[in-house]
């Protein structure tokens, strides 16, 4: 992994695609349900934290030129905080594809594939892993950048589509919830801009070192915009309960629109475009998840590792008994992994090290 | 070696590919699908549903079809639920039924009244039926109603349930309610629906009577005498789920007004100059109605101003419809007459039907900072003591393309 590099673009298009692809599931209704009508307030007060923290996280791996979260660790506290942190990140990625891939499988099951079990529909997810990684790095992130362009104008064109059915005043009443569920409690929405985690693993990719502080910026200023698009064409269209009771929002809004009686049923469309993404996120994923392993465990090709790899996503979406449980694991569990893990621990490591490194410069 | 295994790999994912998806390609696949147009749905005297599935009758259309086809087939199912019914007639026309291009799904006024939240949730719930389907609530039974839905100018009935709910555009009698509109009012506490009202013509008429106007007619209420057998006019007025009343023609334009939902409409009005005749006006909003919503002292104060603009159409002998007085005059006239039109129908919402069907709320709920504060004033129960100030400020240009007579 370390051997590719990649452009500025590249690196912005693979931390808007985690955002994308949490945001075509279940994700709004678990940022909408506990601000209510406030859902646009606090997404714009979280996108403000979110540009915060990857500033921060800027801040504090530009202390340490060329190295990611794992490297850091080693520096901090040798191999063994090296392995655990590594690890750490793997069971997040595994965790979270998992997650993801049971709830989008099972969407496009109701939707499309009545019949087909749901095993075949995950294996075909699951199948796209070890081919992207035979694949060369490049090839992933270049397809993706060709993909999540498009993705990013169907929101746009969402948007645009569907304003006719907009209700502008479902804003109100402005605090929703209440100012504490808008502000204090809401902050744990921050969980919603999941690619900010990438961050801590770009320096050593990225062609232009110099150029991080752009990346971070740009990503989280790109997904701001296009989550609050998404959240605004949900919240104007459905009311509070309708929105509650949604499996997938979005893709219930894309199913509105129709332009006179000619042009209608876009829904597959982009269902396809978020299928492309899906893949383009599994391949993003799961090159960083074998580039962790190898660093951890010192193997010499990240390729063969990718298939014990798959078989274990493949099993962990396997594992929920039913919806009830997968939907708990989006909307409560990720959230608190996502505080503890990508902006607790990490950020806890990065803050130790920056102090480690300077004690040592005092010292000289 | 590595080639030949990559060979048999990508050979038996593609097997188990085919295996796997066939199925569901097999359910889906255009030759085994009977694609329903639009669904009734009855009460029957077992407590159970009666519903009934309309589809095209593709034979009508051939060369060598009897000219008595209607063009459709309807098949009525007695069930406990609408998928129970889709189920028991999928093996009845050795088809699978498909609801993806329903367009038009039809409640009986009996069945609507005892509330339809469940057969609503049900259908929002079916990925196959589209949220932009229509909702009719019909005067007479579901089933007869989609008997008679055939137009005379129309033979595609699919064309026809896609372009009558259209009338809304240009009449402003009916409203265009969907599925999906109508599933966000019901989940709505503060809301309540309106559906399109539908019946079928009575074919006879007392023109002598000449009492009948916008202001009285209504679905199988109408002066058209003509062959086709149903007629879309009026709203149902419904308070959270359950059908309370209706709305005349007039009425209902009244609706349209507020929600900005008619492009243009006619309207009759009192000839300013000869009470005993009216002058018939094409009108259209030029701005957005504009809604207020005091709540200050208790009890809402709605202010609503309505802004038009106006050409004359029907003309009388000896008028200068150039002279501005006269046109200031049928302006005055044309005001009068809708906003007590409009204050009528809106203290009927509130008082007789207790219902805010014109989604006022939304316009109230702007005073208020948290949904705590919101649900204690209680919108749903200061509605039925609103009080209503309606302005309408109408342009009246000129005549069409005669200025003089």
């Amino acid at each position: 992994m370390n051997s590719i590099k990649l452009g500025n673009f590249e690196a912005i298009a693979i931390i808007v695609t985690i955002t994308i692809t949490h945001s075509i599931l279940t994700l709004p209704k678990s940022i909408m349900v506990p601000v209510d009508s406030a859902a646009l307030l606090n997404l714009i007060y979280v996108s403000i934290l979110a540009l915060f923290l990857s500033i921060i996280i800027y801040k504090l791996l530009n202390n340490f030129p060329g190295l990611d979260i794992i490297d850091i660790s080693e520096f901090l506290g040798g191999k063994i905080l090296q392995r655990i942190v590594g690890l750490l990140f793997l069971i997040y990625v595994l965790f979270v594809s998992s997650v993801l891939l049971r709830t989008f499988a099972h969407c496009l099951k109701i939707v499309y594939y009545p019949m087909t079990d749901l095993i075949f529909i995950l294996a075909i997810f699951a199948v796209s892993i070890p081919i992207s990684c035979t694949l060369s790095s490049e090839t992933i992130f270049k397809a993706n950048l060709i993909i999540i362009p498009v993705v990013l104008l169907g929101i746009v064109f969402l948007f645009i589509a569907n304003t006719k059915y907009f209700n502008f005043e479902n804003i109100y009443p402005l605090f929703g919830n209440g100012i504490n569920a808008t502000f204090i409690k809401g902050a744990s929405n921050i969980f919603a801009f999941g690619g900010i985690t990438v961050l801590y693993l770009l320096p050593p990719i990225l062609k232009d070192k110099m150029q991080f502080k752009k990346v971070s910026i740009l990503s989280t200023v790109l997904s701001s915009i296009y989550f609050i698009l998404t959240i605004a064409t949900i919240l104007f269209m459905f009311s509070s309960v309708s929105f509650t009771n949604e499996l997938m929002p979005l893709y219930s809004s894309v199913r509105y629109i129709e332009f006179g009686t000619f042009f209608q049923r876009l829904d597959s469309v982009f269902l396809l475009t978020w299928i492309l993404a899906f893949f383009c996120y599994l391949g993003i994923s799961f090159r960083f998840c074998t580039s962790i392993y190898k660093k951890i465990t010192n193997i010499k090709s990240n390729k063969i590792i990718s298939y014990p790899l798959t078989l274990l996503v493949l099993g962990l979406s396997l594992l929920p008994k039913d919806e009830s449980i997968t939907s708990f694991l989006e909307g409560t569990v990720y959230r608190y992994i996502f505080l503890i893990f990508s902006i607790g621990i990490s950020l806890l490591i990065l803050v130790l090290a920056y102090l480690k490194k300077k004690a040592k410069t005092i010292k000289e | 070696m590595k080639k030949f295994l990559h060979s048999i790999l990508i050979t038996f994912i593609l097997i188990v590919n085919l295996y796997a998806f066939s199925a569901s390609y097999t359910y889906d696949n255009i030759d085994n699908l009977a694609y329903v147009v639009a669904i009734g749905i009855d009460t029957s005297k077992s407590n159970n549903l009666k519903i009934s599935f309309q589809f095209t009758d593709t034979s009508a259309y051939s060369n060598d079809s009897s000219s008595g086809s209607k063009g459709t087939i309807i098949n009525t199912v007695e069930a406990q639920s609408l998928e129970s019914s889709v189920n028991i007639l999928n093996s009845y026309i050795g088809k699978n039924v498909n609801l993806a291009h329903c367009k038009v799904i039809v409640f009986s006024e009996e069945i609507a009244k005892a509330g339809l939240s469940n057969y609503i949730y049900s259908l929002i719930n079916n990925s196959q039926i589209r949220p932009t389907s229509n909702i009719v609530i019909s005067k007479c039974e579901a089933k007869y109603y989609l008997e008679n839905s055939i137009s005379e100018s129309e033979k595609l009935i699919t064309k026809y349930y896609d372009v009558f709910p259209n009338s809304s555009d240009y009449t402003g009698y009916i409203s265009y309610v969907t599925l999906g509109d109508f599933f966000n009012q019901i989940t709505d506490k503060t809301r309540s629906p309106v559906a399109i009202l539908g019946g079928v013509n009575a074919k006879t008429s007392d023109i002598n009577s000449g009492s009948e106007d916008a202001s009285s007619i209504l679905a199988s209420k109408s002066t058209v005498v003509g062959e086709r057998g149903t007629e879309n006019l009026g709203l149902a007025v419904f308070k959270e789920d359950k059908l309370v009343g209706e709305l005349t023609a007039l009425e209902s334009l009244c609706h349209s007004i507020i929600d900005n939902e008619a492009n243009t409409f006619l309207i009759s009005i009192a000839n300013p100059r000869n009470s005993e005749n009216t002058i018939d006006l094409s009108a259209s909003e030029y701005k957005k109605t504009s809604i207020n919503v005091d709540v200050s002292n208790g009890s809402p104060y709605i202010n609503i101003d309505v802004y038009l603009n106006a050409e004359i159409m029907s003309i009388d002998t000896n008028t200068d419809y150039l002279d501005e007085a006269y046109l200031n005059e049928v302006a005055t006239s044309a005001n009068n007459f809708l906003a007590s039109q409009i204050s009528k129908y809106l203290y009927k919402t509130s008082t007789d039907f207790k219902s805010c069907i014109n989604d006022f709320d939304k316009y109230a709920s702007i005073h208020f900072l948290t949904n705590n504060d919101w649900e204690n004033y209680d919108w749903v129960s200061s509605y039925e003591d609103a009080f209503f100030n309606v302005n309408v400020y109408t342009s009246v240009n000129s005549s069409m393309l005669l200025t003089e007579s």
